[in-house]
């Protein structure tokens, strides 16, 4: 698709038509801009299976900045910029949350005696309850329920790195949680 | 039985995901209200903090040589400064919540160099004075001139705050950095348009501290407040 000056002047037009609440007009917008920002994001997104995950994170930033957009300037430099500061954010978060994943592998192999199990569960399951519904979901879903991150992902309707972020947030408040509930059985 | 639901025509060419993502969005879209220009939101802050300003002078009164301070180039530089640099940072803070805004190098070395002279200003232009004669002094009169730099600061941190919420920073800290020292420069500014003293350890420890001592604060707020828009 060649993105000439019509282009870009039917996309403003559309945006104003947006900005009033026309949802068709704001359905057609997403649908004609997505190839642009698929090719930006992947351009500058050399892992390939972030690509996707970057791209849904830029269309939402895209999304939540639409009011900030003055409709009687030029659409395409802000459109840019937009999704260049979406994608690089999404990037850092998404490098961030990387260097904080713990391995699976790095958990400790000693089995656990049974009397210690069950104590454990009833202290896992204080904790998981104290969790906010959103990250104990996605801690549900993917420790308990063993669903993969996409497919659960797709369940809640959100982003893959939204869902990793919410389960990473959920872990370092079990964490919390159970750290807490282990120093008041001590004393 | 029920018909499987056909996504619209549309939407037809795109991956599953996506659609799902843009229908979401879609769903989501309603009438916007339109987010004002950098200046419109720079000259509203601008309102404010004059009258801040008057209101704090006329509360505690401007210094009784005045007029001699602003006329004589050195003072006059310092105020000129403090509050220029103060208006430039609100510039720079609020152009920095706007999600289309592109991070530059060199406007905060700028900042960071006019930062540095105006510090630097009480060390070579002003006369010395001693820690203990400061101390003693904030211990006699309950840090007058901190707690009003703080209490000038604040409203207009508020007010910045408030106007940079509404548009959509990429860069929350550094956008909270530039509201912080546009606050506490005009507390700085204000605080010396009053105080007779200006000797270079009470400039710099009861007027240019608090500066340097509370900008985390906004830092730190701010990152987690100007990124809610994205959550």
């Amino acid at each position: 698709m060649d993105f000439n000056d019509e282009q870009w002047r039917s996309w403003n037009q559309l945006i104003r038509q947006t900005r009033k609440g026309d949802r068709e007009a704001y359905e057609r917008l997403l649908v004609e801009i997505s190839p642009l920002v698929q090719r930006y994001v992947a351009k500058r997104v050399f892992d390939s299976q972030y690509v996707e995950d970057v791209f849904q994170e830029v269309l939402l930033s895209f999304h939540k900045a639409l009011h900030t957009y003055r409709v009687d300037l030029p659409f395409a430099p802000w459109f840019f910029a937009v999704i260049r500061n979406a994608t690089w954010t999404a990037l850092v978060k998404n490098r961030k949350f990387v260097e904080r994943e713990v391995p699976t592998e790095d958990f400790s192999s000693v089995p656990a005696t049974e009397e210690e199990e069950e104590r454990m569960d009833d202290r896992l399951r204080l904790a998981l309850e104290s969790l906010p519904a959103i990250y104990r979901q996605a801690v549900e879903m993917l420790k308990f329920r063993g669903m993969r991150v996409e497919a659960a992902a797709k369940e809640l309707g959100i982003s893959k790195i939204a869902l990793r972020v919410r389960a990473h947030r959920g872990y370092s408040l079990l964490r919390k949680n159970l750290t807490a509930q282990k120093q008041e059985d001590k004393k | 039985m029920n018909e499987p639901i056909q996504p619209k025509p549309i939407l037809h060419p795109l991956p599953e995901a996506h659609r799902r993502l843009v229908e979401k969005l879609v769903a989501e879209a309603q009438p916007l209200k339109a987010s004002p220009s950098v200046l419109s939101q720079w000259l509203v802050w601008l309102g404010s903090a004059l009258g801040m300003v008057v209101i704090a002078l006329s509360l505690i009164g401007p210094q009784f040589e005045i007029m001699e301070k602003l006329s004589d180039p050195v003072s006059g530089g310092f105020l000129l400064l403090a509050f220029s640099l103060s208006a430039f940072c609100a510039w720079m803070g609020i152009a920095s919540s706007k999600p289309d805004h592109r991070p530059r190098v060199a406007t905060p070395s700028l900042a960071a160099f006019l930062l540095l002279f105006l510090f630097s200003m009480p060390f070579v232009f002003f006369d010395q004075d001693s820690l203990s004669k400061v101390w003693a002094q904030n211990t006699a009169d309950g840090w007058f001139c901190v707690r009003t730099v703080i209490w000038v600061a604040l409203p207009s941190w508020i007010m910045l705050g408030w106007l940079a919420s509404r548009n959509a920073s990429f860069y929350p800290g550094w956008t909270g950095a530039w509201l912080g020292a546009a606050a506490f420069l005009l507390g700085a500014g204000t605080i010396q348009l009053h105080c007779a003293h200006w000797e270079t350890c009470h400039m710099l420890v009861d007027h240019l501290l608090p500066l340097a001592a509370f900008l985390f604060i906004p830092v730190w707020i701010g990152s987690y407040w100007f990124s809610r828009w994205r959550k």
